[in-house]
């Protein structure tokens, strides 16, 4: 089998469960070297135990986005394993469901450092190493909710538009120096974030009124990233890649 | 086969249909912007030209093969537009048309073949260095205006828009349809 991550050396934030455990055992398939950060240091764990299964190098971390000398950990700690970085999935976020009205200001805060911060401060501190690489990629994980908005979660939705944009003037910023930057956003998916308080039979439901007849799984969006972290990718930057089996189409 | 004459579309189509018996993936890659002329130069048939070239075309090809793909009950098709499609380009008002809709169109279409798990995306190129495009500049005017002007530094490759079409037509793609993936280097962010 052609690999075609071959000893990239991969950091994915939130890699503990979701999105980032499926993104991290997909580049672990594809020859990749894994970094696996998350807050929840067991969860981690257990991907690590899964990615070594796959038969790659992997290095667990605990991690949390939204604070500037854990992200300089995490980064010290990749660079003492690994000696370099190729790719950076920012994925990690959280999803409190609020109503505007009866948000508190501490959960907004929470909610904008750890999704929206979170790509600052894990994109900037990566960045100078990737950066004198000559070659690297930027992977961020928005949502489809950055276009259509979701009720009870206006703190995710302008953490998620932001996402976007910030992508964009990354991509920008980067692109002189050989490194790719852009976003996938997922729709509504199979993971932990989205049930609110909905079963899981309303939330199967919800695939009814999606073109493609059902919702996501993980491992549509890690596919994708996958796709955008290969040099098939290296000519796109800046770009929103909406995978939501066509729920909305920009 | 020139798409945009239903006739011979039906045949060749058909034509294939009989021979394979079916037909997985479709790529609508005909097409050209012909003329560069302010719209107060433009004649009607140019416009037409233009318009049945790369708009027509890909909806008259669309036709016939996804046909057979809702038969089938699978299939993968990718049309093709442009960064002008979206940014519009002075002196090609008929061509930055014909590629805005096309997008429209395969957004359409997207929604009707979706329960026959057919899949339609575009892929929008920007500048790219194909002969016809190479046969207008030079490669020290294309490059200057590369660095000045894309973000990646370069003008596509041919190779470059075919991965992305690759990439539409293949698994790691399964689960987007209506989509629009621009191949720019960074030169137009939708």
């Amino acid at each position: 089998m052609i690999v075609r991550l071959k000893d990239k050396v991969a950091v994915v934030t939130g890699a503990a469960q979701g999105f980032g455990r499926s993104i991290a055992l997909s580049f672990a398939r594809e020859g990749a070297r894994l970094v696996i950060a998350d807050v929840k240091e067991d969860g981690a764990k257990g991907v690590e135990g899964e990615v070594l299964a796959v038969g790659a190098e992997v290095l667990a971390v605990r991690a949390n986005v939204s604070d500037e000398a854990s992200v300089l950990n995490l980064k010290d700690q990749t660079l003492n394993r690994f000696g370099r970085v190729d790719i950076l999935v920012n994925n990690a976020g959280i999803f409190p469901h609020s109503i505007t009205l009866q948000m508190a200001e501490e959960e907004w805060d929470r909610v904008l450092d750890t999704n929206l911060g979170g790509n600052f401060l894990c994109s900037r501190a990566f960045v100078p190493q990737i950066r004198s690489q000559k070659v690297g990629r930027i992977i961020s994980i928005a949502s489809g909710i950055a276009y259509r908005g979701a009720i009870a979660g206006s703190h995710y939705a302008a953490s998620k538009a932001g996402i976007v944009g910030f992508v964009k003037s990354l991509a920008r910023e980067l692109g002189p120096d050989g490194i790719t930057v852009n976003s996938i956003c997922p729709g509504i998916a199979d993971t932990a974030l989205p049930r609110g308080r909905r079963s899981e039979e309303e939330l199967y439901a919800m695939g009814e009124h999606i073109p493609l007849g059902r919702i996501a799984n993980t491992e549509d969006i890690a596919r994708v990233a996958t796709f955008l972290a290969t040099d098939a990718a290296s000519y796109i930057t800046g770009q929103a890649l909406l995978v939501d089996g066509g729920s909305l189409m920009l | 086969m020139d798409v945009r004459n239903a006739a011979e579309v039906k045949k060749v189509v058909h034509e294939i249909d009989r021979r394979y018996g079916r037909i997985d993936i479709l790529t609508n890659i005909a097409g050209g912007s012909f003329y560069n002329k302010r719209i107060d130069e433009l004649a009607w048939n140019e416009w037409k030209e233009v318009m049945d070239v790369n708009l027509k075309g890909t909806f008259l090809v669309c036709r016939e093969v996804a046909a057979v793909m809702v038969r089938q009950g699978r299939g993968r098709i990718v049309n093709t537009a442009s960064n002008y499609g979206v940014t519009g380009s002075a002196m090609r008002t008929p061509y930055a048309a014909a590629k805005a809709a096309i997008i429209g169109f395969s957004k359409s279409l997207a929604l009707e073949l979706a329960p026959h798990r057919v899949l339609i995306n575009v892929i929008a190129p920007g500048p790219t260095d194909t002969p016809r495009v190479m046969s207008k500049s030079t490669p020290d005017a294309r490059l200057e205006r590369a660095q000045r002007e894309i973000p990646l530094g370069r003008t596509g490759k041919p190779e470059d828009i075919a991965e992305g079409v690759y990439f539409l037509v293949g698994p790691e793609s399964a689960y987007m349809t209506g989509q629009t993936l621009h191949v720019n280097g960074g030169l137009v962010m939708v």
